[in-house]
């Protein structure tokens, strides 16, 4: 017999409700964290993330004390050796960059 | 001794050192806990722009993630800075990525949303703030 471990939200009855309306289950698989760091630059700030294959991450550029970009607003690629933060070519820019263990198409 | 929380997938080994194997591993947390969430509607005039200004009430500057419907009624999200092709049906709106009018502090979510028809439209958008700094 499978067993299943689920914390619903609140008002939610954990037997019967949608996944959406769960804050974990041990059926539903989560990012894991492998690498949150910061970083800085000019050109291609290429990180090795020491995974052989190609996996989830993003980058966030800080544009001003107390300011920062969103997800996806500044550019960036994976490879299965690196993360590349596209940062301008002559002004330094800082960056914060999350690398997750999970795969890209899988 | 240190205690750790494990949930393997199924098939997989608890004692596995693969981090995929998990569905939860206490030794590899999974940080982006989200820690507010909503939707909302912007209405823009014709041939122009609108801000979205979110308060937040956190004191952090958080990671954050926007989806907006850039062609209201089409059903199709576009995530942070979609670079839509000006031939674009979806591309009756998008978001401003100008980091001057786009972008998150300890006190707000800005989501500037440029309006390319010639008549007034009302876009969707839903945004979630993660439990973690965005700060460098």
């Amino acid at each position: 017999m499978a067993y299943v471990i689920k914390l619903s939200k609140s008002g939610k009855n954990v037997n019967t409700c949608a996944d959406k309306d769960l804050i974990f289950s041990s059926e539903l698989d989560m990012l894991k964290t492998k690498i949150s760091s910061t970083t800085s630059g000019t050109g291609d700030i290429e990180i090795a993330h020491n995974l052989a294959y190609v996996p989830v991450c993003f980058a966030i550029k800080k544009i001003a004390t107390d300011k920062y970009g969103i997800i996806s607003q500044q550019s960036y690629k994976v490879s299965d050796t690196n993360l590349v933060i596209n940062a301008d070519d002559s002004t330094t820019e800082y960056f914060r960059y999350y690398i997750f263990y999970e795969e890209l198409n899988t | 001794m240190t205690k750790v929380l494990k949930i393997s997938k199924a098939g997989k080994s608890i004692t596995s050192a693969e981090p995929r194997d998990f569905i939860f591993n206490s030794e590899f947390p999974s940080t982006l806990k989200i820690v507010k969430e909503n939707k909302g509607t912007l209405t823009i005039s014709a041939s122009t722009y609108n801000t979205a200004e979110i308060s937040h009430d956190l004191d952090y500057v958080p990671v954050a993630m926007i989806f907006v419907e850039c062609n209201p009624g089409s059903g199709k999200y576009y995530c942070g800075i979609a670079k839509l092709p000006s031939g674009d049906t979806d591309r009756k709106s998008y978001v401003d990525s100008n980091e001057a009018n786009t972008y998150v502090t300890d006190e707000k979510l800005y989501i500037r949303i440029v309006n390319t028809q010639a008549s007034e439209i009302t876009v969707k958008y839903y945004y979630y703030l993660f439990g973690e700094t965005a700060e460098y």
